[in-house]
């Protein structure tokens, strides 16, 4: 049994037929369906305690229901075996089965329906090897057979139709397949539907509607949302929604329905895109004699690349990563990696970036070859078309993209940074930084709008601070600066009041710098302070902001930061540590 | 060929001198400029040509020449293009950079290890036309490497800010070079901060001007208070 948590409860997912026959079932709580379970040994079994049982068709290999000698009756030895569902899994052996599937049929492709737990087929002009389209589905449903898993199958001049029948189906309903038109043969899942039966291949015979109209709406692939609906409207068959105005269904239920109803009965094309084989790309060259000269190991790895890129460019796929080794005369070879932030054929770019990796390179040995590979690959236009959505900027996008990538290339992934804030009301923690290969770049166009200081501010926010001007009266006063009620209300709610309140300086020590403060008085604001040999009088100061924080790090922080202005107009930050009243310099309003 | 006729030439020969660096075919200040605020614009005359180096020459640590420096960059990006940040020693403190308005979305931050790729990326950022801005501190560069900036300037479109302290300033190519000094306040009240700016240098004219503004207005981030010197000849020594 395969469970999964669903809406914060461990429920049961996928179960086999074995399991079915007591009592449990998909969507039950994993507790009760363990209760269900006599002689469980242990509730949640290894991989490796329990024989390997049949497997669905939705691939899932981890699904092992139980070993063969487990009983209703509960004799003998009984193990049952509860492993968390894989939703990787089941995709991985989906397209195993894609790619065995394309005997068959040159045209494999994944159902795009979430969770995927059909193949679609496209059989057009390929039944005539099999002795017709219904041998054909007889023949894959063999195969899947013998490859231990239980499935449905279905032709049908649709996807939409062809998935509808297969999930929903029976032997009884059947649907002739058009030669003329896009045949697609759908082998549905077998682990839980437990309506439809088990390797069979639905007749073909009658026309869409008479094979649609009796099935349930669920049939259509709409979303749970829709069915609710439908069901509150007691409308529970395909045939019920052909009978309503097709102009209101739009308004009543959304465009989805309409879409999927057309989809189904062929009105609208559906794509179908086909898996493809997964190819190793990697080129390689051994040396010898063992060279040391970069500039051949240069040469040599742009000739790999462009062997590589040629056999990308036949399938419209783009480099996102290279993985490159190094094998050394003596020693463990050297491994580095490429990172794109998307894919590219550039032979020019990609030769670059692996150019600014080999100079930063550290060989101590002469190498003996040298093997490159790419490691990811995405197709070009859908990569294309999600990052460069900007259509004010698309080259310029790109341009940013490449100088990126360059930039990563020469001075490393770490070295090359997008800043971000962080919640964090101590300043060393109110920030990070993350590499910029590891992010989707944005947009490169501005706002062109006015006030920029407090959109920004909205955008990105300071980390709130919990007292933002913790103004001692009687020390402003005494200063000859004091920030009366009415200016605090001022600052408070202008529009740049969050700006005013935290403001922060544009460069920060990297640590805090002990500096010799004179205070008026033991605990008072800085009077004057000497830093790198200079002595700064303090001509007004704002303060102090009381920032305690950090226990939950082991390192609680208490101190009085404030905003000090020296005679000259200089501004810095300082704050003074609590209790122990030393003062530090921590930021330049340079 | 006598004295009057020699002072005409000479005037005659500055003015054409003048003409040629101010010409537009320079580079590519191609969309005509960048845009400066208010206040830079009535300084230097203009907006700031695009594909030039602008030097920030600040007074002393604290007086403000970072954050007007980062003020115009964050005005500049208002029309889109990335921010490039030039920080060896990691010094910008994001939560500031955002407080000047600086968007981090499309800020780039590169931490060079060495002064040698810390040039390359200056030139790598520069030559690129999707950076608006390329912004870091730079204390040494001789002409060759000025020239070669100029260049990846102008192949860019960006603007490329200089940051170096008034005291270690040494000679400059940059086409518009600005010493910025802190003021104190006059209102006691406000966290605005009082600069004054003078344009040492500008390529095509208007050195010599100088003004008092106000950073970090509620309204718009740099206000300009009053001017303090009208544009003149160059003749202060500025080095470049």
């Amino acid at each position: 049994m395969l469970y999964a948590c669903i809406g914060g409860k461990a429920r049961v997912t996928a179960c086999s037929h074995r399991a079915r026959r007591y009592g449990v079932l998909p969507g039950m709580l994993l507790a009760e369906a363990q209760a269900l379970i006599p002689f469980l040994p242990s509730p949640l079994r290894g991989r490796g305690d329990g024989g390997e049982g049949a497997k669905d068709a939705d691939g899932s290999t981890s699904l092992i229901p139980f070993t063969p000698t487990l009983s209703p009756q509960g004799r003998g030895e009984t193990a049952a075996v509860f492993e968390p569902h894989d939703p990787d899994a089941d995709r991985a052996a989906l397209q195993k089965l894609a790619a065995a599937c394309t005997s068959f049929s040159p045209r494999v492709a994944i159902d795009t329906w979430e969770p995927p737990d059909s193949l679609l087929l496209d059989i057009t002009g390929c039944g005539y090897n099999f002795g017709g389209e219904e041998a054909l589905a007889a023949h894959v449903l063999t195969m899947l057979r013998q490859r231990a898993y239980s499935a449905t199958a279905a032709v049908a001049n649709t996807i939409g139709a062809a998935w509808a029948v297969a999930h929903y189906g029976n032997a009884e309903c059947g649907m002739r397949s058009a030669i003329s038109s896009p045949s697609p043969l759908l082998s549905g899942r077998g682990g839980s539907g437990d309506t439809k039966p088990r390797s069979e291949s639905s007749s073909l015979a009658g026309s869409f509607l008479e094979v649609l109209q009796p099935l349930p709406v669920e049939a259509l692939r709409l979303s749970p949302q829709i069915i609710a609906l439908l069901h509150n409207f007691d409308v529970r068959r395909i045939g019920q929604i052909l009978e309503l105005p097709r102009s209101q269904l739009p308004s009543r239920f959304g465009p989805e329905l309409l879409l999927r109803l057309d989809q189904a009965l062929g009105n609208i094309p559906e794509l179908l895109l086909p898996e493809r084989p997964a190819e190793i790309m990697e080129a390689a060259q051994v040396f010898e004699p063992p060279i040391a000269d970069r500039q051949i190991l240069e040469a040599v790895l742009e000739q790999l690349l462009e062997e590589i890129l040629r056999r990308l460019t036949t399938w419209q796929l783009g480099v996102r990563r290279l993985h490159c080794a190094l094998d050394l005369a003596a020693g463990e070879p050297l491994r580095f990696e490429v990172e794109l932030l998307r894919p590219c054929l550039s032979r020019k770019h990609l030769a670059e970036l692996l150019r600014l990796h080999v100079e930063r390179l550290t060989v101590p040995a002469e190498i003996a070859g040298v093997a490159l590979r790419a490691a990811v690959v995405a197709p070009l236009e859908f990569q294309q078309a999600q990052m460069f959505d900007d259509e004010d900027s698309p080259q310029r996008q790109r341009e940013a993209l490449a100088l990126l990538e360059r930039l990563s290339s020469r001075l490393g992934e770490k070295s090359v940074v997008r800043p971000q804030l962080e919640a964090d009301a101590q300043p060393e923690f109110a920030y990070g930084y993350e590499p910029c290969l590891c992010l989707p770049f944005p947009p490169l166009r501005g706002r062109g709008d006015g006030g920029e200081g407090v959109r920004d501010l909205a955008r990105h926010p300071h980390p709130p601070h919990p007292n933002p001007l913790p103004l001692k009266r009687g020390e402003r006063e005494k200063r000859g600066c004091p920030l009366p009620q009415e200016e605090r209300e001022r600052v408070r709610t202008s529009p740049s009041a969050f700006r005013i309140c935290s403001a922060r300086p544009p460069s920060l020590l990297s640590q805090p710098i002990k500096v010799a403060v004179l205070s008026v008085f033991p605990g008072g604001p800085p009077l004057r302070f000497e830093w790198q040999e200079e002595l700064y009088i303090v001509e007004r100061y704002w303060g102090p902001e009381r920032i305690e924080t950090g226990w939950w790090r082991g390192d609680d922080i208490r101190r009085d930061y404030y905003l000090v202005e020296t005679t000259a107009g200089e501004r810095f930050w300082l704050f003074r540590t609590l209790p122990e009243e030393q003062w530090f310099l921590h930021g330049v309003f340079g | 060929m006598d004295h009057a006729a020699r002072l005409n030439l000479i005037q005659d020969l500055r003015e054409r001198s003048r003409q040629l660096e101010a010409s537009p075919g320079r580079g590519q200040a191609l969309e005509a400029a960048a845009p400066a605020p208010q206040l830079l614009r009535q300084l230097l005359r203009g907006e700031i040509e695009r594909g030039t180096l602008v030097e920030w020459l600040n007074e002393s640590a604290g007086s403000g020449g970072v954050m007007l420096a980062l003020a115009v960059a964050a005005f500049v990006l208002q029309r889109g293009g990335v921010l490039v940040l030039i920080d060896g020693p990691g010094e910008f403190y994001p939560p500031g950079l955002a407080g000047l308005g600086v968007p981090l979305e499309r800020t780039v931050i590169v931490r060079p290890g060495d002064t040698l790729s810390a040039l390359w990326a200056w030139e790598q950022a520069l030559r690129c036309k999707a950076v608006a801005v390329t912004l870091g501190r730079l204390e040494r560069l001789n002409d060759r490497l000025f020239h070669r900036f100029q260049l990846a300037a102008e192949t860019g479109g960006g603007l490329g800010f200089l940051l170096r302290p008034a005291a270690r300033a040494g000679p400059s190519k940059a086409a518009l070079r600005l010493r910025v000094a802190a003021r104190p306040c006059q209102e006691p009240l406000s966290l605005v901060r009082r600069l004054q700016v003078e344009v040492l240098y500008r390529r095509g004219g208007a050195a010599g001007a100088a003004a008092e503004l106000e950073l970090g207005h509620d309204t718009n981030p740099v206000r300009l208070l009053s001017e303090l010197a009208d544009p003149a000849p160059a003749a202060r020594a500025t080095g470049a």
